[in-house]
């Protein structure tokens, strides 16, 4: 009878815990789609999507799921060297490895990408061309744009990957692009064999045991970078660091990729950490560089290891060309959803910096998508769909599609193909300028750089509940006609820069999912919609603000 | 709804015990119900209904049988109550099946195709319209009365443990037990621990095995499949080393078996949680020593039904040997079909069908003669290759796999490729094989049939337990599938 009791109890555990949260568990750690609660309709029954749904809603939500995963991870971890998680490799003893480098260092990635190694080569010289064309470019305004290789860990400890079938007749596409940008005379730094020679002298490890991304060793990469950056035309110029010897520690924090696996025991018991002390000698003949790096994760390190603050004005990452972190507090948004001209124009350097893997991607179409915007003004580009689609409408396959359908492909295939435009063809270096659009991204970087213009164009914004990005477009046009300005015009509300910063402050909140999970738990013990919330605590941190004095200031 | 999902595990099951256990004895048969139905509405909104209608038809066609003195129409009511569940089994999965074949004949002589519908299959119409059957023949043949109440007639029919897949359970076995049953707490714990065996077979034995047999041989219907993929299975198979062939193929003869026996077994053990005893489906069908001993073993319901609705009406041995290897084949081609719909079962059936006749002939008196462990052996090896056929829907790839099987070009694999899969079939051979030896024969009896004492109820208990959140865990581990969290 109790046998049976503490079954029904057992069976209810999961349920309780879902409802009540009771028992504290560990999270899991990594990035899934989640599954949205499915909506219950007839019609969702009846054609059997609600039960589907609902059955991965629950796979995601039951209680307890957190250390029931773990149990069943740890196990085909330690029994088989295993893992689900997306893209890690588990090599000998431990070690952890990104799944696409470990394909390009057997050479087997070339064949997701291409057919050939020719029809490889040929991408990659299209692309460095059109680096080279904006690198021209930007030279006009003062701008480096350079590349930086950053090493794989496969290349430099190839002892611990896994056994696989290797294919030696694929091109490596970092050792491609280096070869060509040696050619053409594109400035750049590839890091790997330096690393590869290193790793045996060095008295720590260039790569975490179980991380795929470099962390400690990263310092002196960057280091070598802003060496190098310091040797090119620039007028800003990166302080001279002096690194300090390697301190070792213990940590308990996992590193990066074995908290994804989600396992209940840590790979291995070495908490040994490193770190040093960086000491930036300062240098008052030159002031410190803006710099806009395109790339991928292996950036991550430089914000844990390097003191920014001291040795750049401004930093600012386009991660994957996709989404933009801005400035050292990391204010998130979308790259297609910024002023990208104003943002490559407000920097001194532009770095394009990518793990030698990930060059199959190269530039994540930020040289296609800069070319256009340093050179083709709107006009040209309307003229160019226009010849373009008068050249195509009668061919095969697009005789039948509407007016919109062929002007929206022939956009596509120019923004892909930017040197189909009159003045961006061939081998030679682009003539043509944006100048219209330079000039209004130009002020627009003026406004930005003073404070006070810059709450006004705030305030102005959401006043007349406009986009912030709008708001400062239309001062930049008015500065460029020499109109009378909205700085000028603009009277001090208190009310409305209270509901701006409260806003400001609720938009810097929703991409941190700590603070979410916290409002989250708050809207549910208050059982208030998340947005009320949201705001009732915004409002908190604005009263707080004026108590303190510090808001206004 | 399956019973290896989160649904069932995490939230239909507790709360449908709970709420079955606190309710008064004389009601637990209407929960039983209701929960079915909503068990079954789940999974097929749209044949809910016509289960329904034809389960009330058939209850009030077999009651105006019994009623009725006339022998003509007691026949006719007979035959119009086999006729209505039959018909939806023959139209809902055979329709495709049949339009497919008649469009093929229609294209070879040179006409044009018809078109249709495509029909999909509700789920449990092969279990439920047997059982229907069962149900219509048991009573007219004077083995059993009909159900006196509407209501248990449709809880005998859609009673969730066995809606879906079996056991096959005659309307004699379990008539007794719907009007009247005993759940003693050693039922109800043993019950559970039945279950999880089942939910084990299932998760951490079939599941862990099909993924990698589907991995090499693609889905079993390769109609959602484009030319490509198919094309890439067929040069997946085509470059299969012999150990890899072997491995592919012994790989699914455990898969089909811990799969199957598993569903039964959580079938069996959720019935005896409310106090039904369900026939045993499976006795260590890979121990067998010719084929007809294998289906004596495997799928004992369907075995059963077949001999007591088909081989005997059909004349079985009764009307010489001629007819008896007759009805014999015929009873395995249509054991075949009723697999699927799909010209591999049928071959599969007619294989086994053939391999039985033979045994009658002279195989079986060969298998006796060479000893135990070779004729385990022969038939495991033999059950083994006519698994292709049940497998692989297409032809030209099942023969493809069997003639790498046969090429002799055997590779040497390194453990640590695939150790989850080769420690797998390790456990999956292990338990297939152990009743072999008297120890094993023991164990088994000792786990499946004997009463606990309370101290090895505790145990046992704390086994049970943790393998039910080890299947939960398997059963969700491998969809969670993050990836690496990006710092900023």
């Amino acid at each position: 009878m109790i046998l049976f009791a503490l079954l029904m109890v057992f069976l209810f555990v999961p349920i309780i815990q879902e409802w009540t949260d009771f028992i504290p568990v560990r999270p899991l750690k990594g990035v899934i789609m989640e599954t949205p609660k499915p909506e219950l309709t007839f019609d969702n029954y009846k054609s059997n999507i609600y039960q589907t749904q609902i059955e991965k809603y629950a796979s995601e939500h039951f209680g307890l799921r957190e250390p029931v995963i773990r149990i069943y991870n740890q196990y085909v971890w330690s029994a088989y060297n295993k893992t689900y998680c997306h893209f890690i490799v588990p090599g000998k003893h431990g070690y952890l490895y990104y799944a696409l480098a470990v394909k390009e260092h057997f050479g087997t990635e070339l064949l997701h990408h291409y057919k050939s190694n020719e029809a490889a080569m040929k991408d990659v010289d299209t692309e460095l061309r059109m680096m080279n064309k904006v690198r021209h470019v930007l030279k006009d305004y003062g701008i480096e744009f350079l590349a930086f290789i950053a090493p794989d860990k496969p290349e430099v400890y190839p002892e611990y990957l896994p056994r696989c079938d290797a294919d030696t007749t694929t091109v490596h596409i970092d050792e491609y692009f280096s070869h060509r940008m040696t050619e053409t005379g594109f400035p750049f730094i590839n890091m790997t064999d330096w690393f590869v020679q290193m790793r045996d002298t060095a008295s720590f490890p260039l790569f975490p045991r179980t991380d795929s991304h470099w962390r400690y060793a990263s310092i002196y990469g960057f280091d070598s970078l802003f060496r190098f950056i310091n040797t090119l035309d620039g007028e800003a110029k990166f302080p001279t660091l002096h690194i300090g010897p390697p301190i070792v520690y213990e940590s308990d924090k996992l590193e990066g990729d074995e908290e994804t696996l989600n396992l209940i025991f840590r790979i291995h018991g070495d908490k040994t950490q490193y770190k040093s002390n960086i000491t930036v000698e300062p240098d008052n003949t030159h002031r410190k560089p803006k710099v806009l790096f395109v790339g991928d994760s292996f950036i991550y390190s430089m914000n844990d290891f390097m003191p920014i603050r001291e040795i750049m004005e401004d930093r600012e990452i386009w991660f994957y060309n996709n989404t933009a972190y801005e400035g050292f507090d990391n204010k998130t948004e979308s790259v297609k959803d910024i002023d990208r001209l104003s943002h490559i124009l407000n920097a001194d350097y532009v770095v394009f910096y990518s793990a030698g893997h990930q060059w199959w991607e190269a530039t994540y179409g930020f040289a296609k998508d800069a070319l256009l915007q340093l050179c083709v003004s709107d006009s040209l580009f309307e003229a160019s769909v226009n010849e373009q689609a008068d050249k195509f409408r009668h061919l095969e396959g697009y005789d039948n599609l509407t007016e919109k359908q062929l002007r929206d492909q022939m956009e596509w295939m120019l923004r892909n193909n930017p040197e189909l435009i009159p003045g961006l063809e061939g081998e030679d270096m682009p003539t043509i300028r944006n100048t219209e659009r330079i000039e209004q991204a130009k002020f627009t970087n003026r406004i930005k750089a003073d404070k006070d213009w810059l709450t006004t164009i705030q305030m102005y914004a959401s006043k007349q509940a406009i986009s912030f990005d709008e708001a400062l477009h239309e001062e930049a046009n008015r500065l460029l006609k020499n109109e009378s300005l909205i700085r000028d015009e603009y009277v001090f509300d208190t009310a409305v820069f209270i509901q701006m910063k409260k806003q400001e402050i609720i938009k810097s909140w929703r991409p941190n999912p700590k603070i979410m999970q916290m409002i989250q738990q708050k809207a549910k013990e208050r059982k208030l919609p998340i947005d009320v919330v949201l705001e009732q605590d915004a409002q908190w941190v604005i009263n707080k603000q004026i108590e303190e004095g510090s808001l206004f200031q | 709804m399956v019973f290896s999902s989160n649904v069932f595990l995490l939230y239909f099951m507790p709360a449908f015990f709970l709420v079955y256990f606190l309710m008064p004895r004389k009601i637990r048969n209407y929960v039983l119900l209701l929960a079915s139905l909503i068990f079954y509405a789940w999974g097929a909104p749209e044949f809910i209904i016509q289960l329904i209608a034809s389960t009330v038809a058939n209850f009030f066609l077999v009651k105006w049988m019994c009623k009725t003195e006339k022998a003509g129409l007691k026949k006719l009511l007979c035959g119009l109550s086999i006729i209505i569940p039959i018909g939806l089994l023959l139209f809902y999965k055979y329709g495709n099946f049949t339009m497919e074949n008649l469009n093929a004949i229609l294209g070879l002589t040179g006409h044009a195709p018809l078109t249709w519908k495509r029909i999909m299959l509700p789920i449990g119409i092969s279990f439920f319209s047997f059982q229907s059957v069962t149900y219509t023949l048991d009573t007219y043949r004077g083995v059993n009365k009909p159900m006196e109440k509407l209501t248990d007639f449709v809880l005998y029919i859609t009673m969730f443990p066995q809606l879906i897949a079996g056991p096959i359970i005659r309307y004699c076995d379990v008539a007794d037990q719907i009007r009247s049953r005993e759940s003693t707490m050693d039922d109800r714990l043993q019950g559970f621990y039945r279950f999880v065996i089942g939910l084990c077979k299932k998760i951490l034995i079939a599941d862990v095995i099909g993924a990698q047999v589907d991995a090499i041989l693609g889905p079993a219907n390769f109609s959602l499949l484009d030319a490509d993929q198919i094309s890439n299975i067929f040069t997946k198979v085509a470059n299969l080393d012999s150990t890899t062939a072997w491995i592919v193929s012994l790989a699914y003869t455990f898969q089909i078996y811990f799969d199957f026996a598993g569903y039964s077994d959580m079938a069996i053990g959720l019935g005896r949680i409310m106090g039904f005893k369900f026939p045993e489906n499976f006795d260590n069908p890979y121990t067998s020593r010719s084929i007809t001993e294998f289906w004596r073993r495997w799928h004992k319901t369907l075995g059963a039904f077949i001999m007591n609705y088909l081989y005997i009406p059909l004349g079985g041995n009764r009307k010489g040997k001629g007819r008896m290897y007759f009805n014999l084949w015929v009873c395995f081609l249509l054991s075949g079909l009723w697999h699927g719909a799909s010209w591999n079962f049928v071959v599969w059936g007619a294989l086994h069908g053939f391999f039985i006749c033979a045994d009658k002939l002279f195989l079986g008196n060969v298998m006796k003669k060479i000893g135990k462990v070779p004729s385990v052996i022969l038939t495991f090896l033999t059950v083994n290759l006519i698994w292709v056929f049940f497998r692989v829907e297409d032809f030209g790839l099942a023969w493809l796999l069997i003639k790498r099987m046969f090429a002799f070009d055997f590779a040497l694999l390194p453990f640590s490729a695939n150790a989850q899969l080769y420690v797998t079939m390790i456990v999956a051979d292990f338990f297939s094989f152990i009743t072999l030896t008297k120890f094993g024969q023991k164990v088994e009896e000792k786990v499946y049939f004997n009463d606990f004492t309370n101290g090895q109820h505790i145990a046992v208990w704390i086994v049970a337990a943790f393998a039910f959140v080890f299947c939960v865990a398997a059963l969700n581990a491998s969809s969670f599938s993050p990836f690496i969290y990006f710092r900023f």
